[in-house]
């Protein structure tokens, strides 16, 4: 189980690697995954004004 | 891995490549980019952006041995760090996927307009102004409603469709107060119907892989702002103006926008680290395992040209 550092939800992340977005379940910000064994998320880099595709 | 094995190794075998991804983070196409290349049992490895250090003063192997790899992808979603990593892996003598000039291109809308324009592939008329005052007789000289866009950023981010001077002065003022220099680059771009949609063309090497509609009640039809994707078939019209904008730019890994208009299709832009992820369903094609065959391809290339230069100065 991964613990949101915002909400404090706790969520089953699956399967994921590091560097991955994912979103809380309960309050929908995202989190970057740091670690995968076990599984550690903090808060996502925040968009850069030259982020784009 | 020694620089030896970089210099001379052909990379016959699948597994002697080493695929380097740049990433800022994982999104559903990095991911699928590194299945694709594990899949096919590349050396394949996430580079995050943030965490590298270019050694710019060092153009020798030491420096590119900090970068152990047959080909690099470029695949962050920012582009100043984008730019800076490919020049310099491409100062090391690493091949990358698309040339750091093209993604200087794309990711700067007034150059990307400029090149475009200069290989007469068909896109909206553009100006650029550097005051209020210029940027609103840009507006009135294209005529209202006219399209306001940051000339760096992405995802549909700070476009506006002004409708009169007023509003435009309003939306001019608000952008010179945001502060950087980038806001204070008036790109104006003629406002162009369109019937509800536009067109997402993925390109990789000299191929068009596939293409979508992208619909939306909005103006703004992105899929980063919610619009849905539906399959487009690639009409010849399409392949031309696609192909041709990729040469303009110099791109051989691109997402490219066009809209149709009653001209014909015109191209809004070229997006070196194109997403795919609404494109992926609408086709069979597996995107990201061509992108993976293409960089294997680049790595085999280099690795060959290498090869020969080296035995050619042991004659």
């Amino acid at each position: 189980m991964v613990e949101c550092p915002e909400c404090g939800a706790e969520f089953d992340a699956g399967a994921v690697e590091v560097g991955e977005i994912i979103v809380c379940p309960d309050c929908g910000v995202d989190l970057e995954v740091l670690t995968v064994d076990p599984v550690t998320v903090g808060q996502a880099p925040e968009e850069g004004e030259d982020w784009g595709e | 891995m020694t620089i030896s094995h970089f210099i001379n190794d052909p990379l016959t075998e699948d597994s002697d490549i080493r695929l380097g991804v740049l990433v800022s983070h994982l999104r559903m196409e990095e991911k699928l980019i590194l299945e694709a290349g594990r899949r096919r049992g590349l050396a394949i490895t996430p580079i995050f952006d943030r965490k590298i250090v270019l050694d710019l003063s060092n153009l020798s192997g030491t420096a590119a041995s900090s970068f152990p790899y047959d080909v690099v992808l470029d695949r962050s979603v920012a582009h100043s760090r984008a730019l800076y990593s490919l020049k310099s892996f491409e100062a090391w003598g690493i091949p990358t996927l698309n040339r750091s000039t093209a993604t200087q291109i794309c990711d700067d809308k007034a150059l990307c307009s400029l090149a475009l324009g200069s290989a007469n592939v068909p896109t909206p008329r553009t100006l650029l102004a550097y005051s209020i005052e210029s940027a609103l007789e840009a507006c009135a000289l294209l005529g209202y409603p006219a399209v306001l866009k940051p000339v760096t950023g992405s995802w549909g981010r700070l476009l506006a469709k002004v409708n009169g001077p007023d509003q435009a002065k309003a939306l001019l003022e608000q952008k010179v107060s945001l502060g950087s220099y980038q806001h204070a680059l008036f790109y104006v771009q003629e406002y162009q119907e369109k019937p509800g949609r536009d067109i997402r063309v993925f390109v990789v090497g000299d191929r068009v892989l596939a293409a979508s509609y992208r619909s939306a009640d909005h103006w703004i039809t992105n899929t980063a702002r919610g619009a849905s994707s539906s399959k487009c078939p690639i009409t010849p019209q399409i392949e031309d103006i696609v192909l041709n904008a990729c040469q303009a730019v110099g791109a051989r890994l691109a997402g490219v926008d066009l809209i149709e208009t009653y001209d014909g299709y015109t191209v809004l832009e070229v997006n070196t680290g194109g997403e795919f992820h609404g494109l992926m369903t609408t086709t069979d094609v597996d995107i990201a395992g061509e992108i993976v065959e293409e960089a294997m391809r680049i790595a085999r290339a280099s690795a060959m040209r290498r090869l020969e230069t080296t035995t050619a100065a042991g004659d």
